[in-house]
């Protein structure tokens, strides 16, 4: 049973809620980018380590905003093409719906972390970093994908609408993306360096930066993890909690 | 007559005495002029001498790590207090400056000299982290504040070369089978949904 | 099949939708659950499906309480919501099938599936998609999901709603089909009077949440008939009123708005008296030489009973 429901959500991920097209939609984008990366001038001033980085930085945002988009409006839009009432009357548990609902958005994830491979691999080329950045992006990306999907997917199964639970869901990235991206900013006040302390993306981008452009070893990174994994574990907490609450829109 | 010899002797001596006196002030005035002059072109022999002692160049390649060493000393007769010192970069290739922060964690922070005593010297060193690749000049400079007046020294030159092994065909040819490979699987799928 | 006991349900805004509802439903029954809109229809048909859980009161269905059994009972009903959406990228058949895994826990039933399909007319149409089917044969795909688990009982909410007449006829005749060939009982609620008339045996009428009327279709046309009641076309309507306003037995004789003529006698006498009283009054007219066109007695329509229910209901408060 729960093959089958996987399998629909995921073929409905795709062809209903446009996946394939988003999936299509992010290669292009690397494709742009990379491109851009290696014509313009200004690009030759960085060191192929950090463009290397920068790949995946933009592997794991558009990652995750697809999957944040797909996930923030798996519930939410069964409730409003009037289907959640056939799905409950099934003998189907609330958990079981909330957890195939939660592969099939995660298995569009990872075809995009899959599709990303390539052009991390065509970057890296030359470094004796492709293997690690494939790993790392992999590693990372998948800890922070479990996360936000859970999140997202969470966050359908509260609000009402798909444009309050898509809107909301993006605003937790932003949110949780910003430290990282205001390193420089942050690390000047206590507070500042509490955050990226605490930050899941920022310890991220810190454990990037130390491998690939510090060269230093993986396993000594390990102290950036704990951040990612206490992200992970309320996110899937709040998942949880919030699968308990399936309902039809309406009932209290 | 004793008594006007007696007068013009004092009155003579007055006389002398102001003479010296003026003659030695317009010495100090001209080699005040002097020093000024010199300090207006961005140089040494200035009031505050500011050197960059080590590395006297910088070729190399990302990712270099290194220690500016900065020497400023008072090449003054007076105590002066309350000065900083700090970098500026310029990208010669580029026509442009960039922010400090960018070469190192801590290198874009100004250093503090509480104040030098006449013809004391101290050595300020500045952390550098450089990952862009390109032909710069470092400059070491120090502001008193209380004269705004900035000192710069000579500038040091930086060649970092790229050691990229960037493969623009393979990644020009990865973007471009990537996306007219997965339209060709979005078309195979939609066709077969159509036919049946 | 389906008894609820003192059932109640009173949202968290206070508002009272079903109140102190009693209801009895019978193996095989079609009950036709009735009542102008926001009457405690849908609220209802939820509470009985298991999507809502009553405020108070007992709900049995097929012998099984539904706050304790609640997974048995989804095994055994099936449902067509008043709102059904459907899984537009989907074809027919692979709905049906969806569904099917869902309840049978992946073990597949093809040659059954197939067998609705035919059922319910969509076996031509069982690989396109869902998204291009009309509103008729979404409702028929519909009952076919309803059917799917095999349910000893299905409920219709508002199953007509929206549909041509032909679309209205078909689903009429494809629930009277799954009643009377896998004697399923049918639950449905609507305010299509007509379609109540025509499939139910039973029905029941609510009214602001409240049970006004309960019982089989002859019981309801007895009780709000005022009397024994037939209606004749002759050809001297006129003469044949002065004529029988003079027969004793007969209560009422009067002109009906089609200009029939309408006999009312008293009710609850046994049926050889109005056997005899309809020979008396046929010898009337032979002998006064009038022609009769029709006679019949007359039976009070769904529409009738309902609001002539709904009137009483209100005069008693």
């Amino acid at each position: 049973m729960i093959n089958t429901m996987i399998k629909k959500e995921f073929r409905e991920c795709l062809f209903e809620s446009k996946g394939l097209w988003m999936v299509f939609s992010t290669a292009v984008l690397l494709s742009i980018l990379s491109i851009v990366v290696v014509n313009i001038k200004e690009g030759s001033v960085l060191a192929q380590t950090d463009i290397l980085q920068y790949a995946m930085k933009a592997i794991f945002f558009l990652t995750f905003i697809v999957s944040l988009v797909l996930g923030a409006s798996s519930f939410v839009s069964e409730r409003e093409e009037n289907t959640m009432e056939s799905l409950l009357l099934t003998p189907v548990s609330k958990e079981m719906l909330t957890f195939s609902k939660y592969v099939g958005v995660l298995l569009i994830g990872c075809a995009i972390l899959a599709i990303s491979m390539p052009y991390l691999v065509a970057i890296g080329l030359g470094t004796q970093f492709v293997g690690t950045s494939v790993i790392l992006t992999l590693f990372i990306g998948g800890i922070l994908e479990l996360s936000f999907v859970a999140i997202a997917v969470a966050f359908s199964i509260l609000f009402q609408s798909s444009k309050a639970s898509i809107l909301t869901s993006i605003l937790v990235l932003i949110l949780v993306f910003m430290p990282g991206m205001m390193s420089g900013l942050l690390k000047q006040s206590v507070i500042g360096r509490i955050l990226l302390r605490m930050d899941p993306i920022a310890n991220a981008f810190d454990m990037m930066k130390a491998v690939l452009s510090d060269q230093l070893p993986i396993h000594e990174q390990l102290v950036h993890l704990p951040s990612l994994v206490i992200f992970l574990i309320i996110a899937f907490i709040f998942l949880c909690w919030a699968g308990g609450k399936v309902s039809l829109k309406g009932e209290k | 007559m004793r008594k006007l010899l007696y007068i013009f002797s004092v009155m003579s001596i007055c006389l002398l005495s102001t003479q010296v006196v003026i003659a030695a002030d317009t010495t100090q005035k001209i080699d005040q002029t002097i020093t000024t002059a010199t300090t207006n072109q961005p140089k040494s022999d200035s009031e505050i001498q500011v050197e960059i002692i080590s590395p006297k160049k910088i070729d190399s390649s990302p990712v270099y790590d290194g220690t500016i060493d900065i020497k400023v000393k008072n090449n003054t007769h007076q105590t002066i207090s309350n000065m900083g010192c700090y970098l500026t970069i310029v990208d010669v290739g580029r026509n442009q400056t960039y922010p400090v922060d960018e070469f190192g964690e801590n290198a874009y922070q100004t250093r503090t000299i509480e104040k030098l005593i006449p013809e004391e010297a101290v050595t300020i060193q500045i952390p550098v982290h450089i990952l862009y690749v390109g032909q710069f000049r470092f400059t070491a400079s120090v502001i008193a504040y209380d004269t705004n007046q900035i000192y710069t020294g000579a500038a040091l030159p930086v060649t970092i070369t790229a050691v990229s092994n960037l493969q623009k065909q393979v990644v020009i040819g990865t973007s471009v089978v990537m996306p007219i490979l997965l339209l060709g699987i979005g078309v195979g799928i939609w066709k077969r949904r159509k036919e049946n | 099949m389906i008894r609820t006991k003192d059932v109640n349900k009173i949202y968290k805004n206070g508002f009272h939708a079903v109140n102190n509802l009693n209801l009895k439903v019978g193996y095989s029954d079609i009950f036709g659950f009735l009542g102008p809109n926001g009457a405690g229809k849908t609220t209802t048909i939820r509470m009985l499906d298991g999507l809502l859980t009553p405020s108070s009161g007992e709900i049995k269905i097929g012998g099984w309480d539904i706050q304790e059994n609640p997974l048995e009972i989804k095994r055994m009903i099936g449902v067509v919501p008043e709102s059904h959406g459907y899984y537009s990228w989907m074809t027919a058949r692979e709905y049906l099938e969806y569904f099917s895994d869902l309840f049978r826990n992946g073990e597949k039933q093809d040659d059954y599936i197939q067998e609705l399909l035919e059922n319910v007319g969509l076996s031509d149409r069982q690989d396109s998609l869902i998204s291009q089917f009309s509103r008729g044969m979404k409702q028929r795909l519909g009952i076919a999901k309803a059917l799917v688990n095999q349910p000893k009982i299905i409920f219709l909410d508002e199953p007509t709603l929206g549909l041509d007449p032909n679309g209205q006829r078909e689903i009429q005749q494809l629930l009277k089909s799954i009643n009377q060939e896998k004697r399923i009982t049918i639950f449905i609620t609507s305010h299509q009077l007509k379609d109540i008339e025509v499939l139910c045996n039973k029905v029941c009428i609510v009214k602001a949440g409240e049970l006004i009327e309960q019982g089989s279709i002859p019981q309801l046309q007895e009780k709000y008939m005022p009397g024994y009641t037939i209606e004749m076309q002759t050809s001297a309507n006129l003469n044949l009123l002065h004529i029988l306003q003079g027969i004793p037995k007969i209560e009422r004789v009067f002109l009906g708005e089609e200009g029939q003529i309408v006999i009312v006698m008293e009710k609850g006498r046994e049926e050889n008296f109005y056997t005899k009283m309809k020979h008396d009054i046929i010898a009337q007219c032979m002998s006064a030489g009038i022609d009769i066109e029709t006679i019949r007695k007359k039976k009070l329509s769904m529409e009738d009973i309902f609001f002539r229910a709904t009137r009483e209901e209100n005069q008693e408060k």
